[in-house]
């Protein structure tokens, strides 16, 4: 598909001064498009010249818009020397290319200098035109969709999963070449901007065709990654799901997979996609809404003509039936997938895939069978071995062992997939780190409803901890060959399943472990399931994926971080590269174990979302686990910790049992904290009569095990251990603020997170002492800190959830410790307090009322309070960001108005919302506009007089945020979900006054309106306000 | 930080043998001074200015102690103490311990401050600006972080939170950083509406710029009529010393009020509207009160006599705001409207100097007797006629001050020559302030019952 790119450049504001007699700019733009570039007039003394261009037009092949960010430069005239650069904009032409996104990039973009920063603002206005092209052999990849997403998109329906897919580019650096030791840094660094962009470019677009082949129309849960090796070049890895999407009908599905409307069925787009480029999925222009279940009927009054369609449709009706009936089997589903020869993508077979690695974290309910365990693979590699470092083979060679390595574990552990897979790398001089983790699982590619909507007694059974290996049982393979005959796939988004009631649809199968439980290779306490008392489960369950809703989880989640750092010695090439291959094993037991004791505190037996991270630093190694903690009701109560040790003095007698006691005290608040107080007594009781319960503690409440030998033991040498300190010495959070890094909180529903207040990045770096006693204590005192300050920075949200916190260490220096943590901070609304019955804790005591005083009236901030004055001025705002001017502006004005009356209102749709989260509480996500992925370099050679490197980092950032929010607006969007700051490197030297960082950002642009139906469910607010809020109004049913 | 001159110090390396190879290399100062009261602190900062000698004396102890281990570490270093300057001392938690020192060769001493912040990096970044006006106003003061830091704890900001002194400072220095760089736009507050580095509601911006160009008066009082030049700028510690608010604050007033003098100096159309658009103000007190301040400064009027030290800046903006409606080219009389409100209205002037006719003989008599007649009833005899008595003088003054509007050096006497000629003569025969109104309005009045002869 060649094309014709079109740009107008309208005008531009606020430049600056560049010449010092005039004190105005003669400015004219510069448009490039890959190698072919062509400029405006020269508008003379100006600071904000207006040129009106006529429309400059390029014609390129696709895979050169695919490639090639479109890049335009703000230059001053000067007649006798060069001219002087101001700023630039480069534009990914990527959102265009892909059908059902916006035919049009118009705004005002921050003109970026990597000298200075942004300087003034630039307003273009880009268009394509596209040609069709069957060629078979062409190697561009237009039309696939790139999702950050690692979900099914809101609004959208999986209809086939493909499999993995990866890529790798691999390139020199433009620093390390000669060249670069003539140019001036602003060149070098735009070189390098540049061809970030490139090869961010190309390899989309080789994912692209690797989807193609695979008869995929668009990778979800797509992560890319910089390997900045040095000397032997860059190298950007992707990895991704490959998918066939289908877009729902029913503008209603929300974002939140928890919202109790969702329990309507939704409606779908009723004809199978034929496979990519030439699929058509029919974009709904004008969503309809449903508003409730009445309109379940419309599902087959849609139906288009191809039988396929009616087929599925018939399905879903089947299932309706199936569920209020309360039997009935997907019987429909073997024929369907042999009614549809047109299908050239069908979905695999889940054994042809061997063993597939899933990028997502969150899957459609019924996805997930059984969950294994987090498996992991790390390896150590040395740069300067690669043979033939400017071609990605080696490279290839690496990963591709790291991932047989993972599948066999997976395999060993009876799974044959692996979820929430992610990889990671930690690059130190000439040593790279690989590791790869997922969580290890069963999964139903068919996704048959069915299946899920009951607890099926047939599902097969079993549990696994890390770490355990087995071999299928006979049965459980036939099943799912059964299964895998069927080749309809269905979602089903709602699901009520986050509160405490048993929903119909959870399904305690999931923990069960996946192997028999005679063959485990190595002791591990199963137990039977407290939920179906028929199969057996682990005592524990950690998984890198977000809480399934599939799960019953009682009581809150709870953050809980495991962290290590080792000294290691400063050992050269091979010799280095073993020493931390060594010390590997026992960083990563230490973390297990840490992870384990932090879990057990707090009365907890699964965890969410794990993320470890492994860094390789000049003179230590350090691991950090982040994950989020949970009760699984079917997973036994965990026990209490018990410590354990030689006892030589009575001194030391008495220390122990002093420990003991703040253990036990720790445990208490803990539980009062995650409300796991009474919940536990109501499982004991249901648990007794399976179990003797001969538990020897006298308070009754805090008896959590179920007998002796299941007694949590410690073994302490030394009552100063760190261990046992660092599983009580978490600094804790302040009453009203809870915090996780899955994208919703266990046990506080959907329904509560009402607004985003604040999406916060903070980076830390402090020096070490790197003595062999100083450096754990620093260590952990450096997170300590970093908690610290972003609770006190956030003390003003309360009462709020922190979530999606997502932590990055880096080991910059010799003894120097980077953490740049970015999350968000959601604004929570107790409407669960008054319905438990427990609400001791000062948090559960935050009610509603005290969210509407915030803890000190004087601040005012863009989410604080005043939003009454906030109504009224909002349109300065959106004059501001020009680009929002389209027709959504109006709606969301009025919606504004009527919000007035409102007294949840936290915070107006009036700007751009950047969020790592996968939704936007409060809103829906109407469209998906494209992705964004962008590397920043800025570089200062005055790094005293922009304020140290504080203030250049505070800067940075901040700019960094401005031009993603100015892409997302140009875009016609007004959030950015799935953010992630993915690279954060910054180097220092302030002896010579300088300092220079590079930053990674992507995320997935949308457009969100506010979602009136949601909110409607807390009982203070008018509902019929809501109603007026749809984007065609004539066609919803009320 | 405290810059320690070394040269002046030398004489005190008897105190560091004290030290001396005890203290191993690495250890922490903190270990070395135990707790030190809160004030070492404020006191140490203010030392930054000025190198000085520690002399024998127990609050000098932990001075000492930091010399004393800087000068450890200088040696382990196997450097010579001679030409290096110390740079010690961070001030690291509520317990006001001091974390680092370290010794620095021949460098410059801003240099040398930097090598201590080295790779300390501590900074939050939110999508959304929010602003802590609590901070903001401390900020606006001119307070160092480190002392806004400690300004906040003593109002009980950390029990509240059961944060340590360390966040609150980080906190501090980050928000100050951001006000820092916001104050870019403040200068120009238009240049918020089309900026997109930061998204800022606009009530919130609302607020920032207007706390932003609030100003004491007392200190104003101090500026006005000055001519805002570098020099006048830099001799403002006395009006900081005078007014007790803080230098930083004075500048930024002082800085305030030249923007704006030089922004609409020239522009044509009303002071007030102009200063409210092109700064953006909300509150139209604020507008009027720079609008007399640069009428005030463009006139140039002579505030700073000591006759006049009694009158307060109300007083002036009272009289400031009447000249403007009355004098300037916005006057409702004036029918040109093209030229400026700084400005007086030369017409209305050229219409002043016809007041002379009035010191005429023949119309000061009769003038004389109109007022005289009207005032018997309202002023009591003995005030009535020692009026009377020097009723030509007073009105020849008052003419003569009229007249005098037109020459530029007289305007600038103004307010003196009104307080010297007309003012106390009067109050010193006792006059209130009524009787002067009653009489002026009088005065005032009779002229346009008069015929004038030519």
């Amino acid at each position: 598909m060649p094309g014709t790119l079109k740009v107008k450049v309208v005008s531009a504001r606020g430049l600056p001064v560049m010449d010092r007699s005039t004190d105005l700019t003669d400015a004219f733009v510069e448009i490039k498009l890959g190698p072919e570039g062509q400029k405006t007039d020269v508008c003379k003394k100006s600071l904000n010249p207006q040129w009106n261009s006529e429309w400059f037009k390029f014609e390129v092949e696709d895979e050169v818009l695919q490639d090639e960010p479109l890049e335009l430069r703000v230059l001053d005239h000067d007649t006798y020397s060069a001219h002087d650069a101001i700023g630039k904009v480069y534009i990914d032409l990527n959102p265009l290319l892909v059908k059902e996104s916006p035919s049009i990039i118009s705004g005002w973009f921050p003109l970026y200098d990597t000298m200075h920063g942004i300087r003034g603002d630039l307003n273009v206005i880009v268009k394509i035109d596209l040609f069709s092209d069957f060629n078979k052999f062409r190697q561009s990849s237009c039309g696939i969709q790139f999702f950050c997403t690692p979900e099914v998109p809101a609004g959208y329906r999986l209809q086939y999963v493909h499999g993995f897919v990866e890529e790798l580019v691999v390139n020199d650096d433009p620093e390390y070449q000669w060249i670069d030791k003539i140019r001036t840094p602003r060149s070098s660094n735009e070189a390098r901007q540049r061809l970030f962009s490139k090869m961010s470019g190309q390899l989309a677009r080789k994912i692209g065709l690797k989807v193609l082949e695979m008869g995929g129309g668009a990778v979800i849960g797509y992560q890319q990654c910089f390997d900045l090796e040095g000397e032997s070049g860059i190298v950007i890895r992707g990895i991704g799901t490959a998918v066939t999407l289908v877009r729902l009908r029913d503008a209603q599905a929300s974002p939140l997979g928890m919202s109790p409307l969702k329990d309507s069925p939704l409606q779908e787009e009723n004809h199978v996609p034929s496979p990519p480029p030439s699929k058509k999925e029919r974009s709904t222009t004008s969503p309809m809404k449903v508003a409730g279940p009445t309109n379940r009927r419309s599902s087959d009054s849609d139906t288009s003509t191809t039988s396929k369609g009616i087929l599925i449709c018939a399905d879903e009706v089947c299932w309706i039936i199936g569920n209020s009936v309360g039997e009935s089997s997907g019987s429909g589903n073997g024929s369907v997938s042999k009614n549809c020869p047109r299908m050239c993508s069908q979905q695999v077979n889940i054994e042809l895939m061997e063993f597939p690695l899933f990028t997502m974290t969150t899957f459609p309910p019924g996805f997930i069978t059984h969950l294994g365990g987090v498996v992991a693979a790390r390896s150590v590699k040395l740069l300067d071995k690669i043979h033939n470092p400017e071609e990605p083979e080696t490279r290839d060679a690496w990963w591709n062992e790291i991932r047989t390595e993972l599948r066999s574990h997976t395999r060993a552990m009876g799974c044959h997939a692996v979820i929430g897979y992610s990889e990671q790398t930690s690059i130190c001089d000439e040593i790279i780190l690989l590791s790869a983790t997922g969580t290890a699982a069963k999964v139903n590619l068919n996704l048959d409803q069915n299946q899920s909507a009951r607890q099926a007694p047939s599902l097969p059974t079993g549990a696994g901890d890390k770490n355990t290996f087995l071999i299928d049982r006979d049965q459980n393979k036939k099943l799912f060959v059964d299964v895998n005959l069927a080749n309809q796939v269905s979602q089903k988004l709602g699901h009520g399943g986050s509160t405490d009631d048993v929903s119909p649809r959870v399904n305690c199968g999931l923990c069960h472990i996946p192997y028999k439980p005679a063959s485990s290779p190595f002791p591990i306490n199963l137990t039977q399931c407290s939920s179906c008392k028929k199969r057996f489960v682990p005592d524990v369950l950690f998984t890198t994926i977000n809480p399934p809703a599939e799960i019953r989880t009682i009581g809150r989640g709870a953050f809980i971080q495991a962290r290590v750092c080792r000294p290691k010695g400063d050992g050269k090439a091979d010799a280095n590269a073993k020493e931390i291959s060594d010390i590997l094993p026992f960083l990563e037991y230490e973390l297990h174990n840490q992870l384990i004791n932090k879990l057990k505190v707090r009365s907890m037996n699964g965890l969410f979302k794990l993320q470890m991270q492994f860094v390789v630093g000049e003179k230590m190694l350090v691991a950090v686990a982040t994950a989020t903690g949970a009760f699984l009701a079917p997973l036994p109560s965990p026990p209490v910790p018990r410590l354990l040790g030689q006892i030589p003095s009575e001194e030391e007698n008495v220390a122990l049992q002093e420990l003991q006691l703040k253990i036990r005290e720790q445990l208490q608040q803990y539980k009062d904290l995650y409300q796991l107080n009474t919940i536990d007594f109501a499982n004991q009781t249901c648990q007794s009569s399976v179990h003797t319960d001969d538990s020897d503690d006298d308070t009754s409440d805090l008896d959590f095990s179920t007998g002796n030998k299941d007694t949590f033991v410690l073994e302490v040498d030394d009552t100063r251990d760190s261990s046992v300190k660092a599983m009580l010495s978490d600094i804790p959070q302040p009453a009203g603020m809870q915090v996780c890094n899955t994208s919703t909180m266990p046990g506080i529903p959907a329904s509560c997170l009402v607004a985003n207040m604040q999406m916060f990045t903070q980076v830390f770096r402090r020096q070490l002492d790197s003595s062999q006693q100083g450096l754990p204590k620093d260590f952990s005192e450096i997170f300590d800190s970093v908690y610290r300050r972003l609770y006190f920075k956030l003390r003003r949200m309360i009462p709020c959830l922190l979530c999606g916190l997502s932590f990055s260490v880096g080991a910059p220096e010799e003894d120097e410790i980077e953490i740049a943590v970015t999350g968000m901070c959601v604004a929570i609304e107790d409407n669960n307090s008054h319905n438990s019955s427990l609400t001791e804790t000062p948090m559960t005591g935050a009610s509603s009322k005290s969210l509407l005083k915030p803890a000190s009236s004087s601040v005012v901030g863009a989410s604080g309070e005043n939003i009454d004055d906030m109504m009224f001025t909002m349109e300065e705002v959106m004059e501001g960001s020009a680009a929002s001017a389209n027709k959504g502006f109006k709606l969301r004005k009025e919606n504004v108005k009527m919000k007035t009356s409102q007294v949840f209102s936290h915070q107006v749709i009036n700007s751009i919302e950047i969020t790592p989260m996968t939704y936007v509480p409060g809103s829906r996500i109407e469209r998906y506009i494209g992705s964004y992925n962008f590397f920043f370099i800025r570089e200062t050679s005055s790094l005293k007089e922009v304020g140290g490197v504080c203030g250049f980092m505070q800067k940075f950032i901040t700019e960094v945020l401005a031009i993603v929010r100015a892409h997302v607006s140009s875009l016609g969007g007004n959030a950015l979900v799935a953010y992630n700051m993915t690279q954060c490197v910054l180097l220092n030297n302030e002896h010579k006054n300088q300092s220079q960082c590079l930053i990674n950002v992507c995320g997935d642009a949308v457009s969100a309106t506010k979602d009136g139906e949601v909110i409607a469910l807390v009982p203070e607010v008018p509902q019929p306000h809501y109603r007026k809020h749809s984007d065609s109004p004539s066609s919803y049913v009320t | 930080m405290l810059q320690y001159d070394s040269e002046a110090s030398q004489k005190d390396t008897a105190l560091v043998s004290m030290f001396n190879d005890k203290i191993p290399q690495g250890t922490h100062l903190l270990e070395l001074c135990e707790h030190p009261e809160d004030n070492h602190v404020s006191q140490l900062r203010r030392r930054t200015q000025q190198s000085y000698v520690i002399q024998e004396s127990p609050e000098n102890e932990f001075y000492k102690k930091i010399l004393t281990y800087a000068v450890h570490v200088n040696k382990a270093n196997g450097k010579k103490f001679k030409n290096s300057r110390i740079i010690s001392a961070f001030y690291l938690s509520d317990t006001c311990k001091f974390s680092s020192v370290s010794v620095i060769d021949h460098l410059s001493t801003s240099a040398a401050a930097q090598h201590i912040v080295k790779s300390y990096v501590d900074v939050f970044v939110g999508n959304y600006i929010v602003i802590d006006f609590e901070l903001y106003d401390l900020w606006l003061n001119g307070l160092p972080a480190h002392e806004c830091a400690v300004t906040l704890q003593q109002r009980g900001v950390l029990q509240s939170t059961g944060a340590r002194f360390d966040e609150l400072l980080s906190d501090t220095k980050d928000s100050f950083r951001l006000y820092a760089s916001l104050e870019q736009l403040l200068k120009c507050p238009t240049k918020f509406g089309n900026q997109s580095v930061y998204q800022i509601d606009p009530e919130t911006q609302k607020t920032l710029i207007d706390k932003y160009y609030k100003s004491d008066d007392v200190v104003i009082r101090e500026l006005l009529g000055r001519k805002l030049s570098t020099r006048n700028r830099n001799n403002l510690d006395d009006v900081s010393e005078k007014t007790k608010v803080p230098l930083r604050s004075c500048c930024r007033q002082f800085d305030n009020v030249k923007r704006v003098f030089k922004t609409v100096e020239e522009m044509p159309g009303s002071l007030e509207k102009n200063i409210k658009t092109l700064f953006c103000l909300s509150s139209d007190k604020l507008a009027k009160k720079y609008a007399a301040i640069v009428f005030m400064t463009n006139h140039r009027f002579e505030t700073t006599k000591k006759r006049l030290s009694h009158l307060t800046f109300d007083d002036f903006m009272y009289c400031a705001e009447l000249m403007i409606t009355n004098w300037s080219y916005s006057a409702a009389e004036c029918d040109n409207h093209e030229d400026m409100d700084v400005d007086l209205d030369r017409s209305f002037l050229q219409d002043l100097r016809e007041l002379k006719i009035l010191t005429d003989k023949q119309h000061l008599d009769e003038h004389k007797m109109y007022v005289m007649n009207s005032l018997k009833t309202s002023l009591i005899k003995k005030k009535h006629s020692s009026l009377e008595d020097n009723y030509k003088a007073t009105s020849k003054t008052i003419i003569s001050l009229a007249y005098g509007l037109n020459h530029s050096k007289e305007v600038r006497n103004f307010f003196s020559d009104v307080i010297e000629e007309v003012i106390e003569p009067f109050m010193n025969t006792g006059w209130t302030y009524e009787d002067m109104k009653t009489f002026l309005q009088m005065y005032k009045d009779a002229v346009n019952i008069l015929t004038f002869i030519y």
